[in-house]
Order: structure tokens, then C-alpha cells, then sequence
């Protein structure tokens, strides 16, 4: 199991020598993102990812987030090398192991605020319930999680709201409280403060710092923002196709 | 939360978007239903029609010649515990007297005419009042009271054949009083409901039935207590719906028959000889029906045949003894020992011409060729004795029973069926005749007279058996029951219920052929299905990423999203049965008024099993649900990052990750379009062969069309993927629809192609009709080069051709010279036609002089079994190894009516009821040879010795004559029901049949290309979501939104003038010939309308789409850039 291989002080995330390029038609040349990119993250670790617009932040998001594949290099997770996985095996991780939270919501219009809420618990493969959040060893109940994080978020009195009546600080927070829902590892977000106002950022950045403590989620935050870099833990750059520690 | 509430909380939140996949599908279903359940109605109205025309008669026993006692019918009554009704069923024709004193111009032929006793009625499905039909008045049903335009109280003058006990085709037989008339007051017309569709042949039209009281035709034609058909009723206990019950049901009661049989019955006597201790077997028909006579042999050891035959005279040199009797015999007088070239005369012959033994003696006598030809042949024998007019010599029982001689007093009042000249009769004939009758005045052996007169009639007059013992008679009679099998004089029952009801239920099948027909109409529904349901889940791209990001498999998305499809398509379902019904009433509608022609006028009413009505959802809900799934799995093909992006750039990027499927299109749709081409002129072309005489030249045609149809779209495809290559280039509002339109190859083509093959289905098959006219003076076409197509009710016993048969109804030879006849004899039998929708079980045959079709190489052969040297109508002189009897049929009799083809056999029973195999060895194209099979009239005459006469003729005219001719037979033959037709007319009866499935094709496929066009609207629609973007910048850089309207709308109008362009032509390609025929029907309103409104609907349909996409706020798709 996943869980004994993690220690309080131990590695949860590398991506060691990393290339990822992408090529428009079949006949255009490809251009190079990633050129040998390689980072740590620690368990409950902090980190923020800078650079400048188009320098491979989300691409390198989308393949720690295996929405995306590597051209060369290895990136495990739990020691688990992520590269190597089948498709399958890759939609448990996500399920299971990692959260994610884009710029955009991406909530299901669908379905109220409760449901979107509960939706990565179906992805779940069947009896493997939700264990309790990294701190505890006794299994939480879906909904009783669901419910505790969405009071901690503020959001108790909106749970039949659907997407479409929500502000969008409001609709960010739903999208967090499903990204943790499963009791993720690692929470990846790419930039999800870019779409919110001032105020609204500024909370969302408090929220991610307060559940990274009290879930033991290790967060990885893309952002442009140098006052919401400089809160976490550490700060890498990228430019050209690699990262750096700042 | 759980995956059940997911989707139905998507179903509901997407309900919009699906009303279109629900619309799809429901219609879907409801064409596929609906063409089912109008299978289902033409069934049931067909078996409807058939148990009204039987009633509850289970078996029949019919033999127009054949009379047998009416008590029978009651024997066989309390035997079986049935129903039964002997009743009398001739031909005929009737003529109205009205009593206003018009109507005797009227005439209807065919017509039925039922003696009937009050038992008959009770055969009715329901119980009813009799008509009252006392003594001479008479029922007509209501299709001949409106044929006549006659009402109660109005005469009728009914015309029948009056039967004759020997066939009027034997020698010695007579055809001077043929016909007989009787005018009676109509006294009731009766309904569908009251058994005046009464009919044993299984025609979907109703007969022309006029019922007058039993004893009252019995009377008129000379058959007192006599009837010739025997009707059972069901048997209450044994269900008569179970399929073979019946077949030995009614052997059971062709053995019950047997049991109450008499001799009388099969008009036999068996009586003592006088004077001789000797029983002996005759008949009333002058020669005893070969295996009757076989089987009398054969029924008791010493049994000793003879044939008795009327010479004309009997001469030794210069001497001759006019009109006499000669008997061929074995034992008796003729001693065993006697040469075939030997004959005894007696003394009383010897002395009238002064023989002795050794002279020669010169036989002189008639025989019979076809057409009732007389012939006069002679034989000479050499005297081996003279006999004493005595003792066994002296024997008039030796002479048969010929009608017209000897029953006359006075040798002067013969009637024979032969010439006779009354003038050489002497007064010592007559004398003779006084004291000796028909005692023979000469005796050859049995061998020696067979040789010179078996016909196939016979080959004896009586067998004569010795009567051992005080109770010889009893014990020859005894015997001659167990020997004797009624069923072998043609006294045998049919399971007429179990055929009426097979030939309905196998009948033709409407359900295929409007699934056939709504072909494009179901694919258009669901491909339109498809691409609602794949536009819905393309708007849904973010939703489905978002759930790819939260680690659902994509397998597992899908199956949400099929189970989505699922539950629309249960409600489509639903909703399409429901409709179904509502299409089908439509359709039945149709079929009873404009289409009419198509189930050749006959009255249908709705009807659906509910077992139909589950299919045909079933059968929409899996439809529907796999246009789903493969529009829902193109789309969970892409990946997470891809849906989840939005914009431009990452729309288009999303796209092209699909790329291998789309490079796969073009093939795929090659492949469907050919498919589609296959299937469909599969199921069209057998309809759209009747008549055509260059059937193979137009078939070349089509598929020349079909091939410029598969270029076209090809070129299309080349032009695309060329202009796709095509870059650079200034930068025009109009360079960049067309670079839109090549962008998408595979759709664009899709669209082309669609419309294309819809296009040139609908005109290539609504265009192709035939001129009937057309080469109609080519023996090659249809009409087999006849002018004239000619049936009488009644039959014509003698050559039309010679001058004998011109005199007999007194044709003016002025009129009717340039005129050739080819006659055919018919046995009456089931339509086998297309204008019979049931499945013929004993079609109608046709007994033809193949020779005379050979000679004239008369009708253009499709198929014919094995290789023949000389014309195919040869083929009909054989006989088959194993016995078959080869018959010829045209395609539409075969392919539809029998099911059959080229090389299949049927059972047939002959005349006597012994099954004969009929194989199919030849297959016409569409003639006017139509509803019956046609065999050799050599193996017709084996067969059905009982059916005499011809009724079908094929008269070769010179055109411009053709009419006159055709008016002068009808006129002088109106006393048999002569009615001649055109050739062409005929034909083009059969062609409506085909012209209203052709209009019914065209109506439903221009349908189908309507929402086809429909289609391209949603099409367009999708085009514009996915490049939102796109034109969302080109708005931001300044173009107006009407611009980009007309852009949009260009490139789509493109593609759709591209397909139909290309189907149009490639159609016109295919049905140059019909095009060019000037007789053709070509439906060119119906044609061009529907093409118009193809072309208006598909530019409607792409600007209302054009509008409505551009008219969203599209800057939005520029917001997170
Ligand atoms: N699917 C893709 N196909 C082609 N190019 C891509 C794709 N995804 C990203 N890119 C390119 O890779 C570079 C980095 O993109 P991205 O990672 O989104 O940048 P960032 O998030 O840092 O702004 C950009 O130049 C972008 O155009
Ligand atoms: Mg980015």
C-alpha cells in the first residue's frame, strides 16, 4: 500500500530529467517545453511554480497530474513511477492520490454544489473507500468529509446551489473541497487564483496554506502572483525549459 | 451521490440538447415500427379477406366436370360430424336486363355461377338469414350487382357451360349445345359479410358471384341431384389454425368419401351383361379415364377390356357399310389366336357388302387432333371369319353410351359429335339399328384397336368381368369398391383453409418492403441522431475532461454517457411505437387511395401485433443507442487536457486528435454509400423489372450511373483535399469558406456523399419507368410481339385460325384476316401476379403450344435451366428424369407470387389428385404471361384431361388493324366472355403496380433527403461551436457578424450544392434510357419538387444554423486567452 511507503519526512514527489516537446501538424518542426526538468516535493510539502506565460507551467503540471505523457525522464509519485503506468492504473491515481484545481472551475453544471462535490468518490474503484485524511487511520465517510470541509470552506449553507449561482471565489472553493475530497497527496493547482478578484485570491491562497496543514496535503501552486509564491514553502522557476529553486 | 444520480441529473440539465436525439430516435423507431406494422396490416387485412371468402369451409372437392350425388354430402356429414354443402360452381358470364329495358350491352365475364341449397350458407363465418333465392331467382354478390349496375327486381342473364360428361376435346364428344342461358330476377345482393366473396381460389380481389337456387341449375344444365363441388366445414374439436392438420383432414375426408362412394358418383355403372355370364364396368363418358381403366384390369384376375369405337365406314372394294360400331377385344368371341391384322365381321356386314373370309376390309374413322381437329383415318384388317348375328355376337351392350346416338330411336336423328352424313344411311341401317342397336359389326383384337384409337381419354369403353357364382355381381361390385379410388376420378378434397390461410400469411411482404422503401428516411433519422447526440456531448467537452482529470477511465465516462443515450432512447422507443401507429395508419391510408395501385385496389384496414410493436422499438432502441455509442466514443477519445482546454487553439487541436478516424471517413463512407447503392437497388430492382425489354441495357445503365455517382463524390474528395494542401493565397472572405469547408475532408465528404447517394437514389429509381409501348412489336418485349391478349369465360373448343373455327362463331373474314391466334388452355388456379399480394398456392396454369412461341421466338428469357439448343419455349417438350413437369413462368409470377426460383418445383395435383412436380425451368421477363404458369399443352392435356377448351389467347394482329380485330372477336364471341385487351394495356395493368412503388420510393426517400438536409443544418452548427474561436477573433479584428453569416453559409452551400450536384447528374446518367423512351411516365414534377426542396430546405437549414451560432455572444470563447 501507498500509505506505508509514506513517512512524515519522506519523498512524495520526483520528477527527475523530464523532456516534453509538441509539434503543431505533421510536418512542423517541434518545439521543446521541458528540457530536462527535474524537482522534489516533500510529504505536506509547499511549493509554488513561476514563469513567464508560455514557458511549460501547466505542461509540466498536466504530466506530474498524468493528464499528459513525458517524452523522456521519470516522475514518480510514492515512489510509484508514473510513466509506467497503464491508463487505467493512471485514472486511480488521480482518483486516489492527486487533486487538481484549474484556473477555471470546471464544475459540473449539472449538479449542485454537494454533488460536485462527491463526484470523484464514484471514480473511486469499487471497495476502495475513501480512507481518512492523511492525519487519521480510520476510514471518514465520504459524505461526513464532504460535509466537514465544506463548513471549513464556508460553503455549508450552499450545498444545493448549482454552479451557475455562485460567485466564482465561491465556485474555486468547490472546486478545492472536490480536489481534497479523496484525500489526495498532492494537490496540484494551476493558477486558481488567475480567474479571481483581489479579495477572493488572497482567501483562496489563506484556504490552500490552512488545508495543507490541517489534511497534510502536500500542494503544488502554478501562479504569476509573486505575493502568493513568496507564502509557500518553496518557489521554483522556470524558464527555457527548466526549473531552478529560486 | 451515486452514478445513477449523475446522469440522470445530466439528462435533466442537458434535456434541451437532447430533444433533438430524442426527436431522432423516436422517428427512427417510429419508420421502423410503422413499416412493420404495415406489413402486419396487409397480413391480417389479407387473411381477413380469405376467411371471408371460405368462411368455415375446411376442405373442398371440386371438379368442374366431375358430378357426383348431392346425397353425399350429407353421408359424408354425419361421417365427419361437419358442416357440408354440395353445390354446383361453373363459369360464366352475366349480362344485366334491367327492368327499364337497358343493360344488355352489359356484360361481365368470369363470372362464378353457385347452385346452392340453404346448407351452403351455414359455411358463412357468421350466422346469417339465407337470401331468399326461391326457385329461379338469384344472389349476386355486391361487386357483380355493381359490375352490372343491376338492383334487386332487375333480370340477369347468366350464361354457363353446360357440362359435359365427356370432355368436349374427346372424339365423339359434342359442342353443339355448349351453352346454356337463364334469365332470373335478382332477389338479393349480398355483402362481404353474407359470403358474397365466396371464392375457393385465393385472389385478393373478389369474385363476380352469382348464387341461384341448386335445383334450379341443376335443371338447366341437365345434372338432376347432382353437384360437382363438396364443401366440410371446420372441425369443432381440431383447431384449424395448426399448420398440416389440415392436410390430413382433408384426407380424411377424401376417405370418408370413399366409404358413401357409389358408382354412380364417378358416372360408372356395373351391371350383368344379358345372356352372357359376364359383369361389366361402363361408363357414361364413352372411355374409361386411363388409370380407371388400368385399375379395373387389375381389380379382379380374367378381367377383359374392350374398345368399342364409331367408324364411319366399314368398305371391301367397292362396297361399304356406312356409320358402324367395331369392338377391340381379347377373349369372348375374339379368339386367342387371332393376328392383330386379322378382324371377324358378321354375317350381316358380309352380306351387305359380299365379304368373305381373306378380303380386306377398310376401317374408316374420326380422330381427334387439338383444337378438336378432325381428322379421317382408315386401317384395313383382313377377314379371318364371318360370324352369326347371335349368341355373343349379337351384343349391344358392347357399344359405350355416346351422347347423340344412343339415345336416338331413329339412326336419322344422330347428333355424334363428328360429322356425320345422315344421306348414306340406308333404310337396312336403320333397320339394323332398329333390332340390333350399336351391336358391333366387326371385332378386331383389343391390341390392334388400342393401337389405331387410344386417346387420352382412354383406351377402353368397358371391362367385363365373369360372374362366378349365384352372387357374381355382388362380388365384381365388392371389388371393384376396394379398386376403384374415387380420389383417382378427381373426387378428392383440398385443404383449402390451410392454403388460403398460408398464402396470406406467406404472402408478399409489406413490412420489408417499406423498410426497404423508408431506407434513407431511417438513415437519415439516425444519422441525425448520431450527430445531435455527438454535437451534445462536443458542447460538453469541459465536463467530460473535468471527469477524466478526476480519474474517471474513459471507458467508465462512456458507459455514463451511454447510459444517458440509453435512457433517451428507451423514451424514443416508447414514443416511436406510439408513432409508429400514426405513420402506419398513414401508410395504410396511402395504400388505400394514392398508392392504391400497389396492392392492386384491395382494402386494407390497420392492424399491428404487439409482438411487431416490440420489435420494431427494440429494434429503434438498439439503432438509436449505437448511433450513440459511436458518436459518444469518437468523443471520450480525446484526452483530458485536450476537452479541458477551451479556445481556439485547443478546439482545433481537440479535432485533430481524432485525425486517423478522419482519415479513415472517406473510406468508410465509399464503402456505406456503395453498400447503400447495393442494398437498395437489391430490394428496388426486382420491382422495377415488369415489361422492360432491354432489362440488361438499363441495368448498365444504372450501373454506369451508380460508378459516375462513386467518381463524383471521388472528385469531390480529390478537389477538397487539394484545396486543404492549397496554402497561401489572398485572403478572401470567400478563400476562407472554402478553406473551411476543405479543412473537415471527412466531414465535408460526409455531407457530399450523403446527399449525393440520397439524391441519386431518389431520382435514378423515381425516373425509371418503362414505356409499355415501347419495341412493343418486338417479339422480344413483353407483350412477346402480340397485339392482342384475349380470355374467355367460357372455353373455345375450336381453331380460331382454321376456317371451321372462324365459321363456328361466324367471324367476317374481312375484319379478322392478318389475324394468328395462339390459344392456351387454362386451369383455373390463384392469380400468380403482382396483383395478387397473396402468396400463390395453386397458381393458374397455362397449357401452351410451345412450337408456336418458339417459332415466333416470343418473350425475352431471363433464366433457363441448363443449356438449350433452340429457343427456350423447347424446354416445356421435356421431361424430367425424375418426373417433373418443366413449366415457364414470368419473374414477377415466380419471384413474388410463388416465391420460387429458377430450378424449384412445386407439387401440383393433377385432375385425379395425384401430385405432379412443376419445375421451374425457365424465367421470363416482365410479359404479359403474368399470373399463371405456362406448361406444354401436351403435358396440360396429360394432366387435366378434364379441362377442355382454350381460354387464353395471343393473337397476333397487324397494328393498325389490331383494334378492329379486337372488337369483332369481342363481339362475336361474347356468347364464351370473350374480352380482348391490348397486349400493351396489360402490361401496363401490371407496370401501376410497379409505378406506385416507384412513387411510394420517391416520396419516402425524398423524406429521408429532407431531414438529410436537416442534417447539414446541425452539421453547420458544429462546424461553428468548434471554431468558435476562430470566428470570435475574426470578429475581434473587426468583421461583422452578418460577414461571418455569410461565410459560414457559403462554405456549407458549397458542400451541398457539391452532393446534389453530383447525385443529379450521376442519376441522370443512370436513367438515360427511360429518359429517352417517349412513352415513359416520368414523374418530373414530383422529381424536381423534391430535389427543390432538398436544395431550399438543406441553404434554410444552413442559414438558420449560420445565424443562430454566430448570433451567441462569441467573444466569450476569447475570455481566458
Ligand atoms: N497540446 C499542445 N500542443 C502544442 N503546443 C502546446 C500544447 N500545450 C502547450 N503547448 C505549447 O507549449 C508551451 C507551454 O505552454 P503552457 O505549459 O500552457 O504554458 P504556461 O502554462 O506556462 O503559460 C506554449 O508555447 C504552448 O503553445
Ligand atoms: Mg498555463
Amino acid at each position: 500500500m501507498t500509505a506505508k511507503r509514506t513517512s512524515e519526512s519522506g519523498l512524495l514527489l520526483e520528477v527527475a530529467n523530464v523532456f516534453k516537446s509538441f509539434r503543431e501538424g505533421n510536418d512542423s518542426p517541434e518545439t521543446p517545453v521541458l528540457r530536462n526538468v527535474s524537482l522534489l516535493m516533500h510529504v505536506a510539502e509547499t511549493a509554488a511554480l513561476v514563469g513567464p506565460s508560455g514557458s511549460g507551467k501547466s505542461t509540466l503540471l498536466n504530466l506530474i497530474g498524468t493528464l499528459d505523457k513525458a517524452d523522456k525522464g521519470v516522475i514518480k509519485l510514492d515512489g510509484q513511477d508514473l510513466t509506467r503506468l497503464s491508463e487505467k492504473e493512471l485514472a486511480q491515481v488521480r482518483s486516489r492520490d492527486i487533486g487538481l484545481i484549474f484556473q477555471l472551475h470546471h464544475l459540473l453544471p449539472q449538479c449542485t454544489v454537494w454533488e460536485n462535490v462527491l463526484v470523484p468518490t464514484l471514480a473511486l474503484p469499487p471497495g476502495n473507500s475513501v480512507k481518512g485524511g492523511a492525519h487519521t487511520s480510520a476510514p471518514e465517510q465520504p459524505e461526513l468529509r464532504a460535509k466537514r470541509l465544506l463548513e471549513r470552506v464556508g460553503l455549508l449553507n450552499r450545498l444545493t446551489h448549482r454552479p451557475g449561482q455562485l460567485s466564482g471565489g465561491e465556485r474555486q472553493r468547490v472546486a478545492v473541497v472536490r480536489a481534497l475530497i479523496n484525500s489526495p497527496k498532492l494537490l496540484l493547482a494551476d493558477e486558481p487564483t488567475g480567474a479571481l478578484d483581489a479579495r477572493s485570491a488572497e482567501n483562496l491562497a489563506d484556504l490552500l496554506l490552512e488545508l495543507n496543514r490541517e489534511e497534510k496535503v502536500a500542494v503544488l501552486l502554478v501562479t504569476h502572483a509573486p505575493e502568493l509564491a513568496a507564502r509557500m514553502g518553496t518557489v521554483y522557476q522556470i524558464q527555457d525549459g527548466t526549473v531552478s529553486l529560486q | 451521490m451515486n452514478s445513477w444520480r449523475l446522469i440522470l441529473q445530466s439528462l435533466r440539465y442537458h434535456a434541451k440538447s437532447h430533444i433533438g436525439v430524442l426527436l431522432g430516435a423516436t422517428l427512427a423507431t417510429a419508420i421502423i415500427t410503422g413499416a412493420l406494422a404495415v406489413g402486419d396490416s396487409v397480413r391480417y387485412s389479407l387473411q381477413k379477406m380469405a376467411l371471408s371468402r371460405i368462411g368455415i369451409i375446411e376442405n373442398a372437392l371440386y371438379n368442374p366436370e366431375r358430378f357426383f350425388r348431392t346425397k353425399l354430402a350429407s353421408d359424408l356429414a354425419s361421417e365427419l360430424g361437419v358442416k357440408t354443402s354440395a353445390i354446383i360452381l361453373l363459369p360464366g358470364t352475366a349480362t344485366a336486363q334491367r327492368a327499364d329495358g337497358t343493360g344488355g350491352d352489359v356484360r361481365v365475364n368470369r363470372v362464378q355461377v353457385i347452385g346452392i341449397e340453404s346448407d351452403f350458407w351455414e359455411l358463412n363465418a357468421n350466422p346469417m338469414t339465407p337470401p331468399s333465392i326461391r326457385g329461379e331467382s338469384v344472389a349476386l354478390n355486391e361487386r357483380l350487382a355493381a359490375a352490372l349496375s343491376i338492383k334487386i327486381g332487375d333480370d340477369v342473364l347468366l350464361r354457363v357451360n353446360k357440362p359435359s360428361l365427356l370432355s368436349r376435346d374427346a372424339p365423339l364428344s359434342t359442342i353443339e349445345d355448349a351453352t346454356v342461358t337463364l334469365r332470373a330476377p335478382v332477389g338479393a345482393i349480398l355483402k362481404e359479410e353474407q359470403f358474397g366473396r365466396f371464392s375457393l381460389e385465393a385472389n385478393q380481389t373478389p369474385p363476380f358471384n352469382a348464387f341461384i337456387a341448386r335445383e334450379a341449375l341443376q335443371k338447366l344444365i341437365g345434372m338432376e341431384n347432382r353437384a360437382n363441388a363438396l364443401l366440410t366445414g371446420v372441425t369443432r374439436n381440431a383447431p384449424s389454425s395448426v399448420p398440416g392438420t389440415q392436410t390430413s383432414a382433408s384426407a380424411n375426408a377424401t376417405s370418408a368419401l370413399w366409404k358413401h362412394w357409389d358408382f354412380t358418383d364417378s358416372g360408372l355403372d356395373v351391371r350383368k351383361v344379358p345372356n352372357q355370364n359376364l359383369v361389366e364396368l361402363r361408363t357414361n363418358r364413352v372411355f374409361l379415364d386411363p388409370p380407371l381403366g388400368e385399375a379395373a384390369i387389375k381389380a379382379m384376375p380374367d378381367a377383359k377390356g374392350t374398345l368399342t369405337y364409331f367408324v364411319n365406314e366399314l368398305r371391301v372394294g367397292q362396297k361399304a357399310t356406312p356409320y358402324s360400331t367395331v369392338a377391340a377385344m381379347d377373349g369372348g368371341i375374339v379368339p386367342s389366336g387371332m393376328k392383330d391384322d386379322e378382324i371377324l365381321v358378321n354375317e350381316w356386314f358380309a352380306q351387305d357388302v359380299g365379304a368373305k373370309v381373306g378380303d380386306q376390309v377398310a376401317l374408316k374413322y374420326w380422330l381427334v387432333g387439338p383444337m378438336r381437329k378432325l381428322e379421317e383415318h382408315s386401317s384395313t384388317f383382313k377377314i379371318r371369319g364371318i360370324l352369326p348375328l347371335a349368341g355373343v355376337a349379337n351384343d349391344p351392350t358392347l357399344m359405350p353410351d355416346i351422347p347423340g346416338l344412343s339415345d336416338k330411336k331413329n339412326c336419322r336423328e344422330w347428333e355424334p359429335g363428328v360429322p356425320v352424313d345422315l344421306n348414306k344411311l340406308r333404310d337396312k341401317d336403320q333397320a339394323y339399328w332398329d333390332i340390333y342397336r350399336g351391336t358391333p359389326k366387326a371385332f378386331i383384337t383389343l391390341r390392334a384397336g388400342q393401337n389405331i384409337w387410344k386417346n387420352r381419354f382412354g383406351n377402353l369403353t368397358s371391362v367385363r368381368y365373369p360372374a362366378r357364382g349365384n352372387d357374381g355381381e355382388q362380388k365384381v361390385r365388392a371389388c371393384l369398391r376396394q379398386a376403384l379410388n374415387p380420389a383417382s376420378q378427381g373426387l378428392f378434397f383440398q385443404p383449402v383453409r390451410e392454403r388460403a390461410l398460408t398464402a396470406s400469411s406467406e404472402s408478399l411482404d409489406f413490412g420489408q418492403l417499406f423498410l426497404g422503401f423508408s431506407f434513407f428516411l431511417i438513415l437519415a433519422a439516425l444519422l441525425l441522431t448520431a450527430l445531435l447526440f455527438a454535437f451534445g456531448v462536443e458542447q460538453r467537452a469541459s465536463e467530460i475532461g473535468t471527469l477524466l482529470a478526476l480519474g474517471f477511465s474513459s471507458r467508465r465516462i462512456l458507459a455514463f454517457l451511454l447510459m444517458e443515450g440509453a435512457l433517451i432512447a428507451i423514451l424514443a422507443a416508447l414514443a416511436g411505437v406510439a408513432l409508429a401507429s400514426l405513420y402506419a395508419r398513414m401508410v395504410v391510408g396511402g395504400l388505400t387511395s394514392i398508392w392504391s395501385g400497389a396492392v392492386s385496389n384491395s382494402s386494407l384496414e390497420y392492424h399491428a401485433n404487439s409482438q411487431t410493436l416490440i420489435y420494431g422499438g427494440l429494434a429503434g432502441f438498439l439503432m438509436a443507442l449505437f448511433a450513440i455509442y459511436l458518436a459518444a466514443r469518437r468523443q471520450t477519445k480525446a484526452s483530458a487536457r485536450e476537452l479541458m482546454a477551451s479556445g481556439s487553439e485547443s478546439a482545433a487541436r481537440l479535432f485533430s486528435a481524432s485525425r486517423s478516424s478522419t482519415r479513415l471517413l472517406p473510406g468508410l463512407l465509399t464503402a456505406l454509400v456503395t453498400g447503400v447503392l447495393a442494398l437498395v437497388l437489391g430490394i428496388a430492382t426486382p420491382f422495377l423489372g415488369v415489361s422492360d425489354n432491354h432489362e440488361a441495357e438499363s441495368g448498365i445503365f444504372f450501373g454506369v450511373g451508380a460508378l459516375a455517382l462513386i467518381a463524383g463524390i471521388s472528385i469531390c474528395r480529390v478537389l477538397l483535399s487539394a484545396g486543404e494542401r492549397r496554402k497561401g493565397g489572398a485572403l478572401t472572405m470567400k478563400s476562407l469558406a472554402e478553406r473551411n469547408a476543405f479543412r473537415r475532408v471527412g466531414r465535408s465528404l460526409g455531407v457530399i456523399s450523403l446527399l449525393a447517394s440520397g439524391s441519386f437514389l431518389v431520382i435514378a429509381i423515381g425516373a425509371n419507368r418503362h414505356d409499355p409501348g415501347e419495341n412493343a412489336t418486338r417479339r422480344s418485349s413483353g407483350t412477346g410481339g402480340f397485339a392482342l391478349y384475349a380470355e374467355s369465360s367460357l372455353p373455345v373448343y375450336q381453331d380460331l385460325n382454321a376456317p371451321e373455327g372462324r365459321d363456328t362463331y361466324a367471324l367476317d373474314d374481312t375484319i379478322i384476316t392478318g389475324a394468328k391466334v395462339v390459344s392456351l388452355r387454362v386451369r383455373e388456379g390463384d392469380e400468380a401476379s403482382c396483383l395478387n399480394l397473396n402468396r400463390a398456392q395453386t397458381p393458374r396454369l397455362l397449357g401452351a403450344p410451345e412450337k408456336e412461341l418458339a417459332d415466333r421466338g416470343a418473350f425475352t428469357f431471363m433464366q433457363t435451366q441448363g443449356t438449350t439448343t433452340g429457343n427456350p419455349w423447347n424446354l416445356l417438350k421435356l421431361q424430367d428424369s425424375d418426373g417433373a413437369i418443366p413449366v415457364i413462368g414470368d419473374t414477377n409470377a415466380v419471384t413474388w407470387s410463388l416465391g420460387k426460383k429458377l430450378g424449384d418445383t412445386l407439387d401440383y395435383a393433377d385432375d385425379r389428385g395425384v401430385l405432379h412436380k412443376l419445375r421451374i425451368v425457365g424465367i421470363l421477363a416482365g410479359s404479359i404471361l403474368q399470373g399463371g404458369l405456362i406448361l406444354s399443352e401436351s403435358h396440360f392435356t396429360r394432366l387435366f384431361p378434364g379441362d377442355s377448351g382454350y381460354r387464353v389467347f395471343l393473337i397476333d394482329a397487324p397494328p393498325e388493324r389490331a383494334k378492329a380485330i379486337g372488337a369483332e372477336l369481342t363481339r362475336k364471341l361474347s356468347d364464351v366472355g370473350m374480352a380482348v385487351t391490348p397486349a400493351t394495356d396489360r402490361l401496363s395493368a401490371f407496370q401501376t403496380v410497379e409505378n406506385a412503388y416507384l412513387s411510394i420510393f420517391a416520396i419516402l426517400g425524398g423524406l429521408g433527403l429532407l431531414l438529410g438536409s436537416l442534417g447539414l443544418g446541425i452539421v453547420v452548427l458544429r462546424n461553428v461551436y468548434e471554431r468558435a474561436g476562430e470566428l470570435a477573433l475574426l470578429r475581434a479584428v473587426g468583421f461583422r457578424s452578418s460577414d461571418l453569416q455569410t461565410l459560414v453559409f457559403r462554405e456549407h452551400a458549397l458542400l451541398l450544392s457539391m452532393g446534389l450536384i453530383v447525385g443529379t447528374l450521376a442519376a441522370l446518367i443512370a436513367v438515360l434510357p427511360s429518359l429517352l423512351s417517349p412513352g415513359a411516365n416520368i414523374p418530373y414534377l414530383s422529381l424536381s419538387v423534391t430535389i427543390g426542396a432538398v436544395f431550399l430546405s438543406g441553404f434554410l437549414f444552413a442559414y438558420l444554423a449560420a445565424r443562430f451560432a454566430l448570433n451567441a455572444p462569441l467573444l466569450n470563447a476569447l475570455r481566458h486567452e
